[in-house]
């Protein structure tokens, strides 16, 4: 029996009346309990392991999306950590062609004011750097070469230019120190 | 050991093979059938490159070889004024003073050179 006065009978007539519908297989008047009602009752009767079990559930839910922002964060992280790391790469490749490109401007400055030390050893820097111009610069760097005397090693440089078959247009300048050389 | 024929044959073939204005000319020049000429062709590509220190110097042994050995100092003056590091014009310098006989001037000249680059 409800503890409610509300939720029972209110008189014997209306129980002897639903007795009657039911007895004639037609609808009653009492209801049962509300799915919500019973709940809340039951929460009421166990109401401190229901808040603890309430607790856990916010807990595990709470846990649940920080560790999905969590997460996501840290997909976000890596993808921009890898654009980074692919920016860096490509800026390796540019400073060693900047590099490169600066020992050869310094040789050829050098070759300007005659200074054919300071010359030479940049023009081995720029080749050394993997400078993609390499065969122009060994055969520029047969003039220092010569200046400083060092004839076998123009020799030998302009020997192994006269082999190559994609010599292009310093095939013309490579014969003229061949000239050169051979008037010496 | 100088091989001129060759060196001949290689100019031809350069010029054919294509070369930029100044290296053209200098080739001509080197080609030249007299020196006034090839004087006059090594000038001529100093206006072209200011830098092209092969015409320079060879318009250097050219100016000697004519006997204008004060035009050849003159010029080469300049150049180791511009160029104070260059072994090649104080070589040619000395040449030039040791023909004037100015041998004084000269072995100045050469004693600096062996501090600059050794005896050889």
């Amino acid at each position: 029996m409800a503890k409610e006065r509300e939720r029972r009978y209110q008189s014997a007539g209306e129980l002897a009346r639903d007795l009657r519908h039911y007895l004639a297989d037609e609808p009653i008047e009492a209801k049962r309990d509300s799915a919500w009602y019973v709940l809340s009752k039951t929460l009421r009767r166990y109401r401190v392991p229901a808040a603890v079990g309430l607790l856990f559930f916010i807990v595990a839910i709470a846990f649940g999306v920080f560790m999905t922002v969590m997460y996501r964060r840290a997909v976000s992280a890596e993808v921009l950590a890898d654009a980074r790391l692919e920016r860096a790469e490509l800026s390796e490749g540019e400073v060693r062609a900047l590099l490169a490109d600066s020992y050869l401007q310094t040789a050829r400055l050098a070759v300007q004011h005659r200074e054919w030390q300071t010359a030479l050893e940049n023009y081995t820097r720029a080749l050394q750097s993997g400078h993609a111009d390499q065969i122009a610069i060994r055969l520029e760097r047969v003039e220092p070469l010569l200046t400083l005397g060092q004839i076998d090693r123009a020799v030998d440089e302009l020997d192994s230019l006269s082999d190559r078959s994609d010599l292009g247009r310093l095939r013309g300048p490579m014969l003229l120190w061949q000239a050169d050389l051979a008037m010496m | 050991m100088s091989d001129w024929l060759l060196a001949l044959d290689l100019l031809e073939e350069a010029v054919e093979a294509g070369l930029a204005p100044d290296d053209e000319t200098y080739a001509r020049a080197l080609l030249a059938q007299r020196t006034p000429r090839a004087v006059d062709l090594l000038k001529q590509v100093q206006v072209l490159n200011p830098n092209h220190h092969r015409a320079r110097d060879m318009l250097a042994k050219m100016l000697l070889a004519l006997g204008r050995l004060n035009e050849a100092r003159v010029r080469l003056e300049v150049v180791a004024e511009f160029y104070p590091r260059d072994v090649n014009t104080k070589a040619l310098l000395a040449v030039v003073h040791a023909c004037r006989h100015e041998v004084a001037a000269g072995l100045v000249i050469i004693d600096a050179l062996e501090s600059d680059v050794g005896p050889e």
